[in-house]
């Protein structure tokens, strides 16, 4: 006891006199096990997640398969000018947030919504097939749920024409209205992703001390003050901390999603062409990597950037939310 | 037991050799393949000879799904060759959409591989010039090599050469066009009462106004919606040798010569105002007739389906029985019948050939630069450059060599019919060999024997030399790299505009190109432009025609 105590105030003095570097050898030596333990997953970041960033100079380059990564020729910020010069970007660059913003949004009021619904319902078995069924989607390729939207949208012969002509409307051409596709777009990425994205809200429920519940139900609440005033603010800090993941993300398209379904159809474009698509079709007949790689690194810097923000968003508003 | 061991003990000593010997040439390019090629004889000599030449293994990269059966053809391969060639192969095969990236990175990596897949649609452009793959020139007509110089005539050699005037491949196609042509449902045209095949555009529309009118429900033409019209309306006139057109990026560009065909005047572009389109000559005067086709898209858009746009699978959505008609070419009718057959009972396949000049099968008819789409780069940094030429010779050496590997082992998975036919077998399901990757050539095809009669005609047509000429600046190819940017942003910009016209999307489409060409100008239409006229002069001047 009296070596701990001894041991435990040795560092601090060490601090103080021979500054912060000796204190981190200190510590390191001090746990040498808990950080070898450590030490392979940090490798792991270095060599597949560090390493490979050295890679970015091409995006500052004329890069050629040929002569390497070393040999190719240094053009500054030239790959980046294509993507700025044409004045479509501020359109591209606002569908991207726009689409996003709503995704992230929708996505965790539904996935909320789920969560605290199925954790209301009784029945075990009744809970279990509900929760499945809302999870399914998820694990469908957008490619197939192309086909299906495709089948609902049609202009001759699509679900919803039918439904509407049953009425004795006339048919809505979905494949050439661009103003329908946001609310589209969104309702299909709740169908597909907000039943998977509960599990986590669901786990966090589920780890809410029960005694809480109960003393609410001795003091009368009803099962909505219960939900308002318990499950709600207890969830706060979690649908923050995957808010900013989400947000670290914003700049990157939905790809997977909008290529499949809305494919090349350019009728469609105003609403829909995010960078990522706007990208694939102009750099598929150069296949030029370094252009490519100056706008994966430009998404990647605002991204973090807003990461940052948000975060910073976050210290303010929930300090306890925070990630850093 | 002890043969194996010998057997392993030679194998490696022989790479082992050829690993010291490599390393002893790698200090100069130059002196690797002048010291290979000294060597060729040497080895033709020994294949005479009794000894077999040294066992190696050629490493390759295609693309595609593996034919199951590849082994046993492989095998068989082995059987036949193993005191002549003695080579193994060893090929790779991609997923189609990586094989560009990873054949790219495979050559910055310089690793080992003696064959890859390679045409102007993958890197061809780009590694050529960097110096990725081998000249090829010396295997051609050299009597070393027989079946190549049977097989790849003097012409076609000359005409796949790249911008240096040497080749760096071995050029694989059948046909050097693919006929365009228009599917119809012969059932549904008898039902309508059209008791002839349909042999021109004005029957083709009685036809389909009659589906609109008695055929609810059935769409007249089905098209792919990023590629839209494509052949069909295509202009039937005389060329002129002074007016040639570009299409860049969707971009049609037309490059005005001087009547000795020896200077650039101009480069007209689409949208380009009247003034520049009136200093050509006729029908190139105005853009009306230029390009009179569209026009008739923008009127033959009430035969498409209503979300054209959005159509990714037009011939599924024909096979499904959802329209009386569809955009192909001639290459894939024999299986599209057949998966028409399968799919609606009672429903026949027939087909309109677009061009009057090809259904009428005019001689000089189709305009060629004599390339082929499709194929074979050695990379310079093999070590069995020769030895891989040695396998591309014997493979073109003889019709049992080539069929081997394009159609796979007769009895087994085909079976001969005549000379040049054959009929698939229910093993061939198992061996679905890619031959433009890897085997086509327009002296060795084989059609099904099943095709009728109409279909063979055109086969031997577009298999004929005499039915193709080679127009002024067939050879020439933008390069892109001085002008990336420019062209990626005119590209993105134009393209929605473009597969817009080419579905017949866009009525008044000469003003609407005006206004795009403005936009175009700001994101360095210009710039093309010189670059355009710059690279032709620098063609001509080179002695290019």
């Amino acid at each position: 006891m009296s070596e701990a105590t001894a041991s435990a105030l040795t560092p601090q003095e060490a601090t103080k006199k021979r500054g912060k570097f000796a204190a981190f050898i200190y510590e390191l030596i001090k746990n040498k096990f808990l950080y070898l333990l450590a030490l392979p997953g940090m490798l792991w970041f270095f060599v597949f997640a560090y390493l490979p960033m050295v890679g970015i100079i091409i995006a500052f380059q004329d890069f050629k398969a040929m002569k390497g990564i070393l040999g190719s020729e240094f053009v500054g910020l030239k790959n980046f000018q294509f993507f700025f010069r044409s004045g479509d970007w501020i359109q591209i660059v606002t569908n991207t947030l726009f689409l996003n913003t709503l995704f992230i949004v929708f996505n965790t009021l539904a996935a909320v919504v789920i969560a605290v619904m199925v954790t209301e319902l009784g029945g075990k078995w009744f809970k279990k097939i509900t929760q499945s069924v809302m999870i399914f989607p998820h694990f469908l390729s957008w490619t197939v749920v192309a086909m299906f939207v495709m089948a609902f949208v049609a202009t001759d012969g699509g679900f919803i024409n039918q439904f509407i002509a049953l009425f004795g409307f006339e048919p809505i051409q979905f494949l050439s209205s661009p103003g329908y596709w946001p609310l589209i777009l969104v309702l299909l990425k709740i169908w597909h992703g907000a039943g998977f994205g509960s599990i986590v809200y669901m786990a966090t429920i589920s780890g809410i001390n029960p005694d809480i519940y109960e003393s609410a139900s001795i003091d009368g609440a009803s099962r909505f003050q219960k939900i308002r005033f318990i499950t709600l603010p207890l969830l706060k800090p979690t649908v923050i901390l995957l808010t900013i993941l989400a947000v670290g993300g914003i700049f990157n398209g939905d790809f997977g999603m909008i290529y499949a379904i809305v494919g090349r159809n350019p009728m469609l474009y105003p609403t829909t062409d995010v960078i990522d698509t706007y990208l694939f079709r102009s750099m598929m007949d150069l296949g030029d990597m370094s252009m490519s790689a100056a706008i994966g690194f430009m998404q990647s810097l605002v991204g973090f950037i807003l990461v940052l923000t948000v975060n910073a968003i976050a210290k303010k508003v929930a300090p306890e939310s925070a990630i850093f | 037991m002890v043969n194996m061991k010998r057997m392993t003990a030679l194998l490696l000593s022989i790479v082992l050799v050829s690993v010291l010997s490599a390393c002893g040439s790698n200090n100069n390019n130059a002196n690797s393949t002048g010291s290979t090629n000294s060597s060729a004889p040497g080895s033709t000599d020994a294949a005479k000879g009794a000894e077999p030449p040294k066992a190696v293994t050629l490493k390759g990269m295609l693309f595609g799904d593996e034919p199951k059966d590849l082994d046993v053809v492989l095998q068989e391969f082995e059987n036949r060759t193993k005191d002549t060639l003695n080579t193994k192969l060893d090929i790779s095969w991609n997923s189609s959409a990586d094989h560009k990236q990873k054949v790219k990175l495979m050559m910055a990596a310089g690793e080992e591989v003696d064959f890859v897949f390679d045409a102007d649609f993958q890197n061809l452009r780009e590694l050529v010039p960097q110096g990725a793959y081998a000249q090829l020139d010396e295997y051609f007509n050299n009597d070393d090599y027989p079946g190549l110089k049977a097989a790849f005539s003097e012409e076609f050699i000359e005409m796949n050469k790249r911008y240096d005037n040497h080749l760096y491949t071995i050029p694989f196609t059948q046909y050097f066009y693919d006929l365009p042509v228009v599917y119809i449902r012969k059932d549904l045209r008898e039902k309508l009462g059209f008791n002839e095949p349909i042999t021109s555009y004005d029957e083709l529309q009685q036809f389909y106004d009659k589906v609109l009118s008695s055929e609810p429900g059935v769409t007249p033409l089905a098209l792919r919606g990023s590629s839209g019209f494509q052949e069909i309306w295509a202009p039937e006139r005389a060329e002129l040798d002074t007016v040639r057109p570009l299409t860049l990026g969707g971009i049609v560009y037309y490059i005005h010569l001087s009547d000795d065909l020896k200077t650039v005047q101009n480069v007209v572009a689409m949208g380009d105002a009247a003034e520049s389109w009136a200093t050509l000559p006729a029908p190139f005067d105005t853009m009306k007739t230029a390009f009179p086709q569209y026009d008739k898209w923008a009127e033959w858009s009430k035969y498409l389906e209503k979300d054209i746009l959005s159509q990714k699978d037009h011939k599924s959505y024909f096979m499904s029985g959802k329209a009386a008609s569809y955009y192909g070419t001639i290459s894939s009718y024999a299986a599209d019948k057949k998966l028409l057959k399968e799919t609606i009972a009672d429903a026949d396949l027939e087909f309109f050939v677009l061009k009057d000049r090809i259904r009428n099968m005019e001689p000089k008819a189709i305009a060629t630069n004599y390339k082929a789409n499709n194929s074979i780069a050695i990379p310079a940094s093999s070590k069995n450059i020769d030895r891989t030429m040695k396998f591309f010779d014997w493979l073109f050496q003889s019709r049992d060599n080539h069929d081997l590997f394009e159609l796979g082992i007769e009895g087994v998975h085909w079976e001969a019919v005549g000379e040049d036919q054959y009929n698939l077998l229910d093993a061939s399901d198992n061996y679905m060999f890619p031959g433009y990757e890897f085997t086509w050539n327009p002296t060795m095809i084989r059609t099904s024997a099943d095709l009728d009669e109409t279909a063979k005609k055109y086969f031997e047509y577009s298999a004929d030399p005499d039915s193709y000429y080679a127009p002024v600046l067939a050879s020439f190819s933008f390069d892109t790299s001085n002008v990336k940017g420019e062209f990626a942003n005119v590209q993105s910009k134009a393209d929605p505009f473009i597969q817009m016209l080419k579905a017949g999307q866009i009525k008044d489409w000469e003003s609407e190109l005006q206004a795009l060409n403005k936009e175009l100008q700001a994101l360095g239409l210009e710039t093309i432009r010189q670059e355009i006229k710059a690279q032709v002069q620098a063609y001509l001047d080179a002695g290019g025609k």
